[in-house]
C-alpha cells in the first residue's frame, strides 16, 4: 500500500489530485492536508511514500514545507511532486532547487499526473 | 485531515466542489475588493491583503482550468497580472486597473451564474481588451527590479521564499527596515496555538516575511519556526516586547531609519538575544520602548518631501492634463467624421475614464501640497510675544482658521507679508496704553489675524483697534512725492489705497501719524505675485484692517479660452463668475467708461482689445463678456468670443512680455499652443481704482 499526501488548499483541486490518484493502478491510501500547517501535523502520522503539493497556500507555502522536508531526516527521502498553476515558474523552480522530484502545471492532465506520480512512487520503492 | 479509502467521487461531486468553491473565492475578493477600495482611498495598502487578492484570482484560475470554463478562467488569468503587479509594486495602489477588478468579479459570478462559464463573445472580449491595454500599459512603467544585496539573511531562508516573499524582503530592505529572525520551537502536534501566538505578537510591531518550519531539537516531537521579520525595532526591543519563552530573536540586518541611541547598547550584530520571560511587570529591558516605537512609528507614516519634487510632479501632471485635452480633441475629430465615428467613440470613452482619473490624480497631488496656515501663524504668535516683551507693550493676537489650507508655496510666500502687516499693526497702529486710555480704548490692545476659505480662495484678515490711517496725512505725502496732484478728487478707499503706492509708506513721517509703515508697496507686490490682492479699510480712531484674497493653488488652474481678435487667452476659471453674449447697443457709456447694467447693477467692461493693443471687433458685433470677481470686486471683460475649458499649468513668462499689467503667464494648450493666462487680480484692481476716481 503507497502511502500518499496532498497538500493544496483549494477543495475542488484537492477532490481532482485525489480522484486522479485512486486510478493509478497501484494499491494506494491517500491523506489530505488542506494547508501546509495541516501537512507539518500530519507528516508524522504516516509514512509517506509520496508528497503531493501546491505552492501558493496560505500559512505556510509550498517552498516552505518543501524546505522542511528535504531538512528533516525523517522525511528527506519521500519523493515530492509539485503541482501549481501556472504563472509562477520561478518558485517551481526554487521548489525543484529545494529538492523536489517533479512539477506538473495546473491545469493538469490526470493521465500525466498518474504517470508522473507512479514514477515517482516506483523510483522510491526500488531504491 | 483523516485518511480515507480510495473512493471515487461522483463527477457531480466534483462539480458542486467547483462552484462552490468559486463562489466562495469570489466572495472573499468582494469582501476583499472593498478593503482595497478603502485602502487606495485611504492611501496605504496592506501588503498582505494585496497578497490574499492574488491568491484568490490564482486559485480561481486554476480550478476553472480544471473544470474546462475558458471564460472564467482567462478573466480569473487577467485579474491574476493585475494583482500580481500590484502586490509586487508594480501597480501603485491607485492604478485605474484595479477599479476594474469589481466589475471582473461580477461577471465571473455572471458566468458561473449562467452554468455555461461563457459570455457572449462580444461581451468577454470588451472586458478583456479593456484589462490587457491596461496591464500592458502600466507594465512597461514597471520599475527595474532592483538588485538590492541580500548580504546577512540566510541562504537556507533565502531558498525557501517565493518570488512574493523576496520582494517583500527587498522592499522592507528598501524602506530602511531592520530584518529579524525570530525561532521558537513548539511540540509538533500542537504548535499551531504557541505559533499564532508569536506571530500575532510579532505582526503587532512588523511584517511576517516567511514562517519557515525546520525538525526541533527532539525531530519526533518538536518542530521549529523561523520568522523572517521586516521592522522598525532593533533585535533588543523586539525581544523585549515578544512574551514568549524559548523565543530568539537574531538580527540580521540593522534599520537603517532607527537613529542610534547614545547610552544605549547596540545589540551585536547575529547574537542571538534570549527572550526574558519573567521580568518582572513594570521592568520591561527599556521602560520608554513603548514611546520610542511609536514614535518610530509615526516616523514611518509620515514622509518628508522637498517641495522641488512635488513642483516636478506638478508639472508632470500637468503635462499630462495638457495631453489628456489633446486625446479629448482627437476623439472628436474622429467622432465628427462618420468614417471613424466608432474609433472615436471607444477613444472619447477612454479619454472620459483617462480624465475621471486625472482629476484624481491632480486633486492628490494638490493635496499633498497643501498646508495649514497654522504654521505662519504660529510663527506670527511668536512674534507678537517677542515684542510684546522687548517693547512692553499690553497687544494680544487672536487667531482664527489656523486650519485653512493653502498650496505650501503660497504660505511660504506669504510668511514675510503677513508678518510685515502684523509688526506694522503691533509697532504703529496699536497706541501707547496711555494715548489708549485716554480715548476711551481698553488698555490691551488687539490684532486680530483670521483665515477663512471662501470657494476657490482664501481670504486672510489681519485687523487692530489701534489708532487707524489718517486719510489727510496719507494725501499730504502722496501729492508731496507726486503721486497725486494737489486738488485730485479721490474717494475714501483710493485714498487708504495710496499706502500700497511705492515710497509712501516706508516713510517714518506717514508712519508715525498713519500708523502705517515698512514697505506695503512691497507687501502688495509678493502678494499680486502669488495671483491674490491685497486692500485695506480704516476708520480713524477705530482701528485698520489688511484683507489678503488668495487663490488656493498656483499650479494647475481650469481655464477659459475667449478669443480677442486674433489671439487667445486664457482665464483662470476660479475667478470668472459667468459668461454672457451681450449686443453692442447695452452696453452704456458714462464718463468715458462702459458699464453693462447687469440685475440692476452696474457692471464696469474692459475691452481687452484695447488693453492688449488688438484690432477691435466690427461695430454692432455681438460681442461676449465673461464676468470676473476677486473678493467684492467685479469686472466685465469684453472678448470677441468664449470657446471653451481648458485645464492650464501656469509657466512664468521669461523676457520682455513678462512685465505686462494683465498677464499672469504664458500656458501651453495642447493643439492650441501657447496662450497667455490674464492676471484677473491686476485687471480688477486697476478697474477698481478707475471706479474710485470716477
Amino acid at each position: 500500500m503507497h502511502h500518499i499526501l496532498i497538500v493544496e488548499d483549494s477543495p475542488t483541486m484537492r477532490s481532482l489530485v485525489v480522484s486522479a490518484l485512486e486510478d493509478i493502478g497501484l494499491p494506494v491510501r491517500i491523506s489530505e492536508a488542506s494547508s501546509g500547517f495541516e501537512a507539518l501535523r500530519e507528516l508524522p502520522r504516516g509514512d509517506y511514500d509520496l508528497i503531493v503539493t501546491d505552492i501558493n497556500m496560505p500559512d505556510i507555502n509550498g517552498l516552505e514545507l518543501i524546505s522542511f522536508v528535504r531538512r528533516n531526516a525523517a522525511y528527506r527521502s519521500i519523493p515530492l511532486l509539485i503541482i501549481s498553476t501556472e504563472g509562477s515558474e520561478r518558485d517551481r523552480e526554487r521548489g525543484l532547487e529545494l529538492g523536489a522530484d517533479a512539477y506538473l502545471v495546473k491545469p493538469f492532465d490526470p493521465a500525466a499526473l498518474r504517470r508522473t506520480a507512479k514514477e515517482l512512487l516506483e523510483k522510491a520503492r526500488g531504491e | 485531515m483523516a485518511a480515507r479509502r480510495t473512493q471515487k467521487p461522483a463527477r457531480n461531486r466534483a462539480t458542486r466542489e467547483f462552484v462552490s468553491e468559486v463562489e466562495e473565492i469570489l466572495e472573499r475578493m468582494r469582501a476583499d475588493l472593498s478593503d482595497l477600495a478603502d485602502a487606495r482611498a485611504g492611501g496605504r495598502l496592506d501588503p498582505e491583503l494585496a497578497n490574499r487578492l492574488f491568491r484568490s484570482a490564482h486559485s480561481l484560475k486554476g480550478i476553472a482550468g480544471m473544470f474546462g470554463f475558458e471564460g472564467v478562467s482567462d478573466l480569473a488569468h487577467h485579474m491574476e497580472d493585475i494583482l500580481d503587479g500590484l502586490r509586487m509594486g508594480r501597480l501603485p495602489p491607485g492604478a485605474p486597473a484595479l477599479a476594474l477588478l469589481d466589475e471582473v468579479v461580477e461577471v465571473v459570478a455572471g458566468m458561473l451564474e449562467s452554468g455555461e462559464g461563457e459570455l457572449a463573445a462580444g461581451a468577454l472580449a470588451q472586458v478583456q481588451a479593456l484589462i490587457e491595454r491596461i496591464v500592458a500599459s502600466l507594465a512597461s512603467e514597471a520599475p527595474p527590479a532592483a538588485d538590492d544585496d541580500l548580504d546577512g539573511i540566510d541562504a537556507s531562508i533565502l531558498r525557501a521564499l517565493t518570488e512574493y516573499e523576496e520582494h517583500r524582503l527587498r522592499e522592507s530592505l528598501r524602506a530602511g527596515r531592520a530584518i529579524h529572525l525570530v525561532e521558537a520551537s513548539f511540540e509538533i502536534l500542537s504548535f499551531e496555538e504557541g505559533l499564532s501566538e508569536l506571530t500575532g505578537s510579532v505582526r503587532a510591531l512588523g511584517e511576517v516575511l516567511s514562517t519557515l518550519p525546520a525538525p526541533g531539537d527532539s525531530p519526533d516531537s518538536q518542530i521549529r519556526f523561523s520568522l523572517l521579520v521586516a521592522t522598525e525595532c532593533d533585535a533588543a526591543e523586539l525581544g523585549s516586547r515578544i512574551d514568549l519563552p524559548n523565543a530568539m530573536v537574531r538580527a540580521m540586518r540593522a534599520s537603517r531609519a532607527t537613529p542610534t541611541q547614545p547610552g544605549s547598547a547596540a545589540p551585536a550584530a547575529s547574537a542571538p538575544t534570549e527572550l526574558l520571560r519573567d521580568a518582572s511587570p513594570g521592568e520591561s529591558p527599556r521602560a520608554d520602548g513603548g514611546s520610542e516605537i511609536e514614535s518610530l512609528k509615526s516616523i514611518s507614516e509620515t514622509v518628508r518631501v522637498d517641495i522641488r519634487k512635488l513642483d516636478e510632479l506638478m508639472n508632470l501632471v500637468g503635462e499630462l492634463v495638457i495631453q489628456r485635452g489633446a486625446i479629448g480633441s482627437l476623439a472628436d475629430r474622429l467622432l465628427a467624421d462618420p468614417a471613424t465615428a466608432r474609433a472615436g467613440l471607444e477613444l472619447s470613452k477612454l479619454h472620459k475614464s483617462l480624465e475621471r482619473r486625472l482629476t484624481d490624480l491632480q486633486a492628490g497631488v494638490l493635496e499633498v501640497r497643501m498646508v495649514p496656515l497654522r504654521q505662519v501663524f504660529e510663527k506670527l504668535s511668536r512674534v507678537v510675544r517677542r515684542l510684546r516683551r522687548d517693547l512692553g507693550k499690553d497687544v494680544r493676537l487672536d487667531i482664527r482658521g489656523g486650519d485653512t489650507e493653502l498650496d505650501k508655496l503660497i504660505v511660504e510666500q506669504l510668511a514675510d507679508p503677513l508678518m510685515h502687516v502684523v509688526r506694522n499693526a503691533f509697532d504703529h497702529a496699536i497706541e501707547p496704553a496711555a494715548d489708549r486710555a485716554s480715548a476711551g480704548k481698553p488698555a490691551e490692545g488687539s490684532i486680530r489675524l483670521e483665515a477663512l476659505q471662501r470657494g476657490n480662495h482664501v481670504v486672510i484678515e489681519v485687523a487692530d483697534d489701534g489708532r487707524g490711517i489718517d486719510p489727510e496725512a496719507v494725501r499730504q505725502r502722496a501729492h508731496t512725492l507726486g503721486l497725486i496732484e494737489q486738488d485730485a478728487v479721490l474717494s475714501r478707499k483710493e485714498v487708504l489705497d495710496l499706502i500700497f503706492a511705492p515710497g509712501l509708506s516706508t516713510t517714518t513721517e506717514v508712519t508715525e501719524t498713519s500708523g502705517r509703515g515698512v514697505g506695503m508697496d512691497v507687501v502688495r507686490e509678493n502678494v499680486t505675485a502669488l495671483g491674490g490682492i491685497v486692500h485695506v479699510d480704516s476708520q480713524p480712531g477705530r482701528g485698520t484692517t489688511v484683507v489678503f484674497t488668495l487663490p488656493i493653488t498656483l499650479a494647475i488652474i481650469r481655464a477659459l479660452t475667449v478669443g480677442v481678435a486674433d489671439q487667445r487667452f486664457a482665464i483662470p476659471l476660479t475667478t470668472v463668475l459667468e459668461t454672457m453674449l451681450v449686443d453692442p447697443v447695452a452696453i452704456q457709456r458714462s464718463e468715458g467708461r462702459e458699464f453693462l447694467t447687469l440685475r440692476g447693477e452696474p457692471l464696469p467692461l474692459r475691452r481687452l482689445h484695447a488693453e492688449f493693443g488688438l484690432p477691435s471687433p466690427p461695430a454692432g458685433a455681438r460681442v461676449a463678456v465673461v464676468v470676473v470677481g476677486l473678493g467684492d470686486l467685479r469686472l466685465g471683460l469684453v472678448v470677441d468670443h468664449r470657446e471653451g475649458q481648458q485645464d492650464a499649468v501656469i509657466k512664468p513668462i521669461q523676457g520682455p512680455v513678462r512685465s505686462v499689467r494683465g498677464i499672469a503667464g504664458a500656458t501651453e494648450l495642447g493643439d492650441l499652443g501657447t496662450v497667455l493666462v490674464l492676471d484677473v487680480a491686476s485687471l480688477v484692481e486697476d478697474a477698481a481704482k478707475r471706479r474710485e476716481a470716477a
